[in-house]
């Protein structure tokens, strides 16, 4: 069966797809992300939801276990090729963004 | 000492979600906390215990069962996010106690998509009883001669009160279904143009909410109010029937407004019935005597002239005859209008018997028997003995 493609993904949703990586529940990822981007980076326990909904709606992470009510997902092998793919198109926006900065002569 | 409680209307839909966590909110500003919300419906407010009070309302994902709720409340529990009450459509949460925890939404887009997702279900739900009612409308109009259609309202819906005061209730509920259509689609476009400013979705207007409300709760008291009618009419209905004895049946029409066999110059019929029933807007007698056949008097006292006016009308255009027991038949016998020295008057003549409608200002009265047609004196007699003044 086709999966949907995550064709514009935001901030949150690429922090969050970054956390499951690792096996976690809801609020781990919230934890996390907070932790890694240092206070920058704010998901909202109602906007999880719908992302933890939606990206194993669409395949990209897939509930491991669950306990004392808590759902616990991982990423899965789609989950990962989307998260390198989306790495990949954020660091080439910084490689053009400092190319176009050198030849301006500017750090 | 008994804590003070204040309760207060909850005016709010599901649409009305962000409007219904500011008003929260400055019900915690005030020092206000929620114990619930009864039906009616009111919230029901306690005083603060503590300052750091802060409330959030989300629109349902979970559909309110199961494990898909557990975990969700879970997780709200977890970020700081305590459930206070659900209504229909909608999740009411308190910040835990020491705790400021971040808005429940932080993508304005997901959650206005989460909130058209959640409508569209009932959407699809209402458009499929929409397309079918409409169907079998069509199919009624299309199936059903014009001549043999059963209308809205017709003089019969008059004679109930519980239908009168429910019928009030169906404009109502078309002008709040409209209501609601107006503020879905205000809040989508407002919602659009909040998302592609980078900014927070708007809360709906409070007044159109306790509009809407209003004109809900106002329906709901009709319909109810409609079923109490019913029993009071019937309460308030007086009869004296022939199982009460012949005399205090003939005792009885004496002074009613009704044609008796006697008035008629008849001998030998026995009087079965005299009912008084009054109306929200009109009162209503009826009378029957039996002998080889029966005569039949309906006399309605309406509220006004207009209403005796149609009334009368609608019993033409159905083309109805009078039964004992006050019931209606349609009859294949036409109503024609003739001149009796009244406002509107019609005759309906069948096999040995025949039916006179009446109109006098604002009284309509039918009766039904071997009347003599050409008895010069009938007008005179149905003027004095119906009270047609």
């Amino acid at each position: 069966m086709a999966r949907k493609k995550m064709d514009t993904m935001t901030e949150q949703m690429f922090y969050v797809l970054l956390a499951l990586r690792g096996e976690r529940h809801g609020y781990a990822v919230m934890q996390y992300i907070l932790e890694l981007t240092e206070g920058r980076v704010t998901v909202g326990a109602g906007t999880l939801y719908a992302l933890l909904d939606r990206f194993e709606r669409d395949g990209l992470i897939r509930q491991t276990r669950i306990e004392e009510k808590r759902k616990y997902y991982r990423l899965t092998g789609e989950g990962d090729r989307a998260l390198r793919d989306e790495c990949r198109r954020i660091m080439q926006q910084a490689a053009d963004m400092e190319r176009v900065l050198r030849e301006e002569g500017r750090p | 000492m008994r804590e003070k409680k204040r309760r207060k209307l909850f005016w709010f839909d599901t649409i009305d979600y962000r409007a219904a966590e500011a008003w929260l909110n400055e019900q915690a500003a005030h020092g206000w906390e929620l114990e619930g919300i009864w039906p009616g419906p009111v919230a029901v407010f306690n005083p603060a215990r503590r300052r750091d009070l802060q409330y959030a309302v989300a629109v349902d994902p979970t559909g309110g069962k199961g494990e898909r709720e557990e975990a969700y409340l879970q997780l709200m529990e977890d970020a700081g996010w305590h459930k206070v009450e659900r209504k229909p459509g909608i999740y009411i949460f308190a910040s835990v106690p020491g705790v400021n925890p971040a808005p429940l939404q932080t993508d304005p887009e997901l959650e206005q998509k989460q909130f058209y997702q959640y409508l569209r279900r009932g959407w699809i739900a209402s458009l499929v009883i929409l397309i079918i009612v409409a169907t079998l409308l069509a199919a009624y109009f299309f199936v059903v001669p014009a001549a043999e259609r059963t209308p809205l309202f017709s003089f019969e819906s008059l004679l109930e009160d519980n239908l009168v005061v429910s019928a009030l209730a169906l404009p109502l509920l078309l002008i709040y279904l409209v209501l609601s259509g107006a503020s879905h689609l205000r809040y989508w476009r407002a919602g659009k143009r909040a998302i592609a400013a980078g900014s927070e979705l708007p809360a709906t207007s409070r007044r159109a909410a306790q509009a809407r409300q209003i004109i809900a709760a106002v329906a709901a008291v009709l319909c109810v109010g409609g079923w109490i009618m019913g029993f009071v009419q019937t309460a308030r209905r007086e009869s004296v029937t022939f199982q009460d004895g012949l005399e205090a049946v003939a005792q009885a029409a004496e002074t009613a407004p009704v044609l008796r066999a006697e008035d008629l110059g008849k001998d030998g019929w026995k009087p079965l019935s005299l009912d008084r029933t009054p109306g929200i807007l009109l009162d209503r007698v009826s009378y029957s005597e039996l002998a080889d056949r029966t005569l039949i008097t309906e006399r309605f006292e309406c509220r006004a002239a207009g209403l005796a006016r149609w009334f009368a009308e609608d019993m033409v255009r159905a083309g109805v005859t009078v039964d004992v027991g006050g019931y209606y038949r349609p009859s294949i016998f036409p109503m024609e209008a003739v001149e009796l020295g009244f406002e509107q008057s019609w005759i309906c003549i069948g096999e040995g018997w025949s039916q006179i409608l009446l109109r006098e200002g604002n009284v309509v009265a039918v009766v039904n028997g071997p009347l003599d047609l050409s008895d010069p004196a009938l007008p005179d007699i149905l003027r004095e003995r119906l009270q047609l003044h």
